[in-house]
């Protein structure tokens, strides 16, 4: 599925553009990063993705099927949307050069100057702290706020062509490096390769620049947050967060040879103790396993065919591959050990490509993103695995339409499977399900638009996938399956959540900046609107 | 013109260059039998005063009153231009139709004459001191608070006195201790060009009451305590600056309680589907003596028309606009919801527990305001006028009159909510008054008056076109201006409208025209 996986996964949000078999878009894959810090996202790192890559997007290239899957539409993300972190909301205004800080408790708002153009914001832990970084002016500020209190700001200095964040998910440091993808319109660094690591500790903020390899393209950390791993399409340089100073161009581990990498059509997955990264290729029928340690060591163990996608549980216990060729599933245990250290699940004929490990760890589906309908039974199954290796107990139930990307709620109680755009005349254009698990009870949702972005409360209790071209919000009650819709004013761009008053907002397209909170526990909403307009009030 | 009713000659008839005319004069009113010439001195503008009529009679530049009283009515020359000067504007004063006193201003004829200076003149109606104040730049307008002590002069949207202007430039006099001078401030608008002053009256705010005024300006609003100017309040834009859009305000409610910690205002604009709802109150930090937090509610598509009312558990801000009907939002929470409205009507208006909505249309709903929140328009109820209508003519709280699309006005009473269609209404050229029960609604030659509760109708012919009606209720008198080239008016009671009770103020122009001083 992707090539890195944050290991505290929370909640689950997937940004669901229309695209023809292109699946995720890279606004999704952008934002189901850990290391960006943010909780609302899918763990899973789906680059920009091509024609075969096995995250959902289109499977079967490589497998000698023949299938030649339509490349897939890389989206600019959707990085300048709001964040949050403890009980307040983050808004970069890049106009301003401000972030709007917005009280969830009490919406009041405080508009706080930070440097020129801020665009990307990442919070920092769950404190009501936050870093923007100011692409115009090369520095992030660190936002400290505090309920009734002026918003304290620091600033730091970063590396020139840097224009994306991760942090760790406590917030104590903060990776600034570039991503192109976070770009509007085509622009070519001077480097790439130049990145900024910031301890964010308070009264102690520093900056220390470093080189990485060449073309990074995501940040994840090791689940004590001791370690930052960059994957560029060199390697993965392994920075050790205790002793920054000390290492300007960190050490490097190759899964394969630099240059041969590219991260659309691969997986790396870096197992959440940091020791160990697995890798697999398009089309290779291979697991590469390399040490993180500093060891060099490194193995290569043979599939019957090659995986198309590859997944570490969140608890770190055991990692499975799906085998579509030859419809397995490869589970193994970790650290992975021995000659042969796979169980194969054997599927029968059912056509699998990809994977979604539930955040218990203790189950996960599978399924497939190519349709056919004259084959729906297979195309169209969705198929939930309880508990580990060959003797897992597996159950499944074909769906109504097929499959463009499947969420599975952090409880693990429910899965929300977004379908392909109706080929066949009599369906609506669009449409979702909701499966209960494990006895995988469906409810089929219409829609006349593609739906947004997804987002599933940390509980598991409430989705809410929002219409763009509708001005709306489905509100999903993942507890009964009833469904109701939440108007808004304007379109909405982006939701996330605010754990600390347990509401979601949901930011919108308005000239002057549009944010709706939906309180869950009361269940009403407050809309602010002209929260920009506030900096311009002159006296 | 003869006419059946007692015809008084207004002045005296003393000046024997009167009698040398009169022959070329009475050819004139030969020619005619309307009355009505091209070439008569032109009157710009009549002003409807506590105590009768004014005029504003360009020829000459002059304003003339017309005291209102059948029984012994009075013409002077209440002002006229020094020479080398024109008149650029009158504006009654404090109190609208009721004003005891005209504010004018003059400009000179000639710019470059030093002698005649841009002055600013007060003319009390009956008892009352005249003043005059230079104030340098030709401003565009006048208005007065609602306490009537403060009038403000404003440059408005286009500078009148050619070269730079500063739009937010304003001349404030106080009008119990007027002074010399007006006292010039320059109100922050950032260069915008100001469309209005308006006055939300005395608003608590943070412990202090505000004399708040608002300025529209081009894309923003400017805040300003008309008794404490140099009290630095905000100015609010309603875009973003990367914002391209042209928004003007152009309706302002302000709600505050009295010693409230904070006051609301809510801003209707054009150009924009949001209303903006400021909050004003203490500055946490202490740097502001006011601090403003904006917020806005969208709409729908262009809102026509706002209130904001409050039932027993919410404030609540109701927009209408055509794509919605009325939409209806909390204003604390923005949670919202639209109710339909046939027939897309444009105008609101409160009426004790319920909001009248209406329009070119002929629906006319009710919508009771306790509840709505709960009932979403399950309690309104529908009026269907017999006909189409043009719109509101004029109305009081207990009647409206709608001009229908036939000819016809339609009477609404809105307590019974029945409608009374009144056929024969041949397109007014003067709008129609109100007064005590009564529509006086002028037509060519007639003035149709309608009591309102029956509907019934009562004709009074007068013997000249009418060109313009007003209705001094002190004085309970109708005035009717003709547009003969002599100057023509009649007087009539409003109590018994009939030409036994009215008296034709005949040949106005004439006295003036040839001597000075006044008509009696």
């Amino acid at each position: 599925m992707g090539t890195s996986r944050r290991f505290a996964l929370i909640f689950v949000s997937l940004s669901l553009a229309a695209l023809p078999l292109g699946g995720c878009s890279a606004d999704d894959a952008d934002y189901a990063k850990d290391g960006r810090g943010d909780d609302s996202w899918d763990g899973d790192y789906e680059p920009a993705p091509g024609a075969g890559e096995g995250g959902g997007e289109g499977e079967g290239e490589g497998e000698g099927e023949g299938e030649e899957l339509p490349p897939e539409i890389e989206e600019p993300a959707n990085f300048k949307v709001p964040r949050g972190s403890g009980r307040f909301v983050f808004v970069p205004d890049e106009t301003n050069d401000a972030v709007v800080v917005v009280d969830s408790e009490t919406l009041e708002l405080e508009v706080v100057p930070v440097g020129s153009h801020p665009t990307h914001v990442v919070p920092l832990g769950d404190k009501n702290v936050a870093a923007v970084i100011n692409v115009g002016s090369d520095e992030v500020t660190i936002l400290r706020a505090a309920p009734g209190q002026p918003t304290e700001t620091v600033d730091v200095e970063v590396r020139p062509d840097t224009n994306a964040l991760a942090a760790t998910s406590d917030g104590a440091y903060i990776v600034a490096y570039w991503d192109p993808r976070l770009e509007e319109s085509p622009i070519t660094p001077s480097t790439d390769q130049e990145i900024t690591i910031i301890s964010t500790g308070k009264g102690q903020e520093q900056g220390y620049h470093m080189t990485v390899g060449m073309h990074p393209w995501d940040v994840v950390f090791d689940e004590e947050d001791t370690t930052a791993f960059v994957l560029t399409e060199s390697g993965i340089n392994i920075i050790d967060l205790s002793a920054l100073a000390k290492q300007k161009m960190p050490p490097i581990v190759s899964p394969f040879e630099s240059g041969s990498f590219d991260p659309h059509s691969a997986d790396l997955e870096i197992i959440p103790d940091g020791s160990t990264v697995l890798a697999r290729k398009d089309g290779e029928a291979s697991l590469v396993v390399a040490s993180l340690l500093g060891d060099g060591a490194q193995s290569t163990y043979e599939l019957p065919s090659p995986p198309t996608d590859l997944d570490v549980a969140p608890d770190g216990s055991y990692g499975m591959m799906v085998l579509r060729a030859t419809s397995q599933i490869a589970y193994f245990s970790l650290p992975i050990e021995g000659d042969e250290p796979f169980e194969f699940l054997d599927l029968g004929d059912a056509l699998v490509g990809v994977a979604s490990i539930a955040s218990d760890s203790q189950s996960a589906v599978v399924y497939t993103t190519l349709d056919d309908a004259q084959n729906s039974a297979d195309t169209r199954r969705l198929i939930h695995l309880s508990g580990f290796g060959a003797g897992a107990s597996v159950r499944s139930v074909v769906l109504e339409r097929g499959i463009h990307s499947v969420a599975v709620s952090p409880d693990s109680q429910s899965a929300i499977v977004v379908h392909d755009p109706a080929k066949a005349s009599g369906q609506s254009p669009y449409a979702y399900t909701l499966v209960a698990l494990p006895q995988l009870q469906v409810k089929l949702q219409n829609l006349a638009t593609s739906p947004g972005q997804l987002l599933v409360t940390p509980a598991g209790d409430f989705g809410f996938l929002l219409m763009p071209s509708e001005f709306r919000s489905e509100v999903i009650d993942l507890r009964s399956f009833i469904v109701d819709s939440l108007d808004l004013g304007s379109e909405p761009t982006a939701a996330g959540y605010a754990r600390a008053t347990n509401k979601v907002f949901i930011s919108q397209d308005h000239p002057a900046g549009r944010m709706t909170f939906v309180d869950l526990e009361e269940g009403s909403t407050k809309t602010l609107t002209g929260y920009r307009l506030n900096d311009e009030i002159e006296y | 013109m003869k006419s059946n009713t007692e015809t008084k000659r207004t002045g005296k008839p003393l000046f024997a260059g009167f009698f040398a005319v009169a022959p070329a004069l009475l050819i004139f009113l030969a020619c005619d039998p309307s009355g009505r010439y091209d070439d008569a001195p032109a009157v710009k503008t009549r002003y409807t005063v506590a105590d009768g009529v004014v005029l504003w009679e360009t020829s000459k530049e002059r304003l003339v009153h017309i005291e209102a009283d059948v029984d012994d009515p009075k013409v002077t020359q209440l002002f006229r231009a020094q020479p080398g000067a024109d008149i650029k504007w009158v504006v009654p004063g404090p109190g609208g139709d009721s004003a005891s006193q005209l504010f004018v201003l003059t400009v000179p004829e000639d710019v470059r004459d030093d002698s005649a200076k841009v002055a600013l003149h007060r003319l009390p109606i009956g008892k009352g001191a005249a003043a005059r104040w230079e104030t340098g730049k030709t401003f565009a307008n006048i208005v007065f608070d609602p306490t009537g002590r403060y009038g403000v002069l404003s440059h408005g949207s286009a500078s009148s006195s050619g070269g730079l202007t500063n739009p937010g430039e304003i001349a404030v006099i106080d009008l119990e201790n007027p002074g010399d001078k007006p006292l010039f401030h320059d109100l922050y608008t950032a260069g915008r060009s100001t469309r209005r002053f308006v006055f939300a009256g005395p608003v608590d705010i943070a412990g202090k009451t505000r004399q708040l005024g608002i300025v529209f300006a081009e894309g923003a609003v400017k805040l300003f305590d008309i008794a404490d100017l140099d009290a630095a309040l905000p100015l609010i834009p309603m875009t973003a600056q990367d914002d391209g859009r042209s928004i003007t305000p152009t309706q302002a409610i302000a709600l505050s309680q009295k010693n409230a910690a904070s006051a609301r205002l809510f801003i209707r604009a054009q150009g924009s589907r949001d209303i903006y709802d400021v909050t004003l109150a203490e500055d946490p930090q202490k740097e502001h003596e006011v601090f403003a937090t904006l917020n806005q509610h969208e709409t729908g598509y262009d809102p026509l028309d706002m209130l904001v009312t409050r039932d027993s558990q919410r404030l609540m801000l109701l927009t209408l606009t055509q794509s919605r009907g009325l939409r209806v939002v909390d204003a604390d929470t923005g949670a919202g919801f639209d109710i339909p409205l046939a027939d897309r009507p444009s105008r609101m208006t409160l009426r004790g527990g319920e909001a009248l909505i209406f329009g070119a249309s002929r629906a006319v709903h009710f919508v009771t305001l306790e509840g709505l929140w709960t009932q979403k328009g399950s309690n309104i109820e529908t009026i269907y006028l017999p006909v189409s209508v043009a719109g509101e003519l004029v109305s009081d709280e207990a009647r409206m009159v709608f001009e229908g699309k036939d000819d016809s006005l339609v009477l609404l009473d809105l307590e019974a909510r029945r409608a009374t269609r009144l056929d024969g209404a041949s397109g007014e050229e003067s709008p129609p008054r109100m007064w005590n029960g009564h529509l006086y609604f002028p037509q060519k030659e007639l003035i149709d008056v309608v009591e309102l509760k029956s509907g019934r109708v009562e004709q009074l012919y007068l013997d000249d076109w009418i060109e313009g009606l007003s209705l001094v209720p002190s004085a309970k008198t109708g005035v009717v201006w003709h547009g003969a080239w002599t100057g023509r008016a009649t007087l009539f009671s409003l109590e018994d409208p009939s030409r036994a009770k009215s008296v034709v103020l005949d040949g106005i122009w004439l006295d003036g025209f040839l001597g000075q001083g006044g008509k009696k």
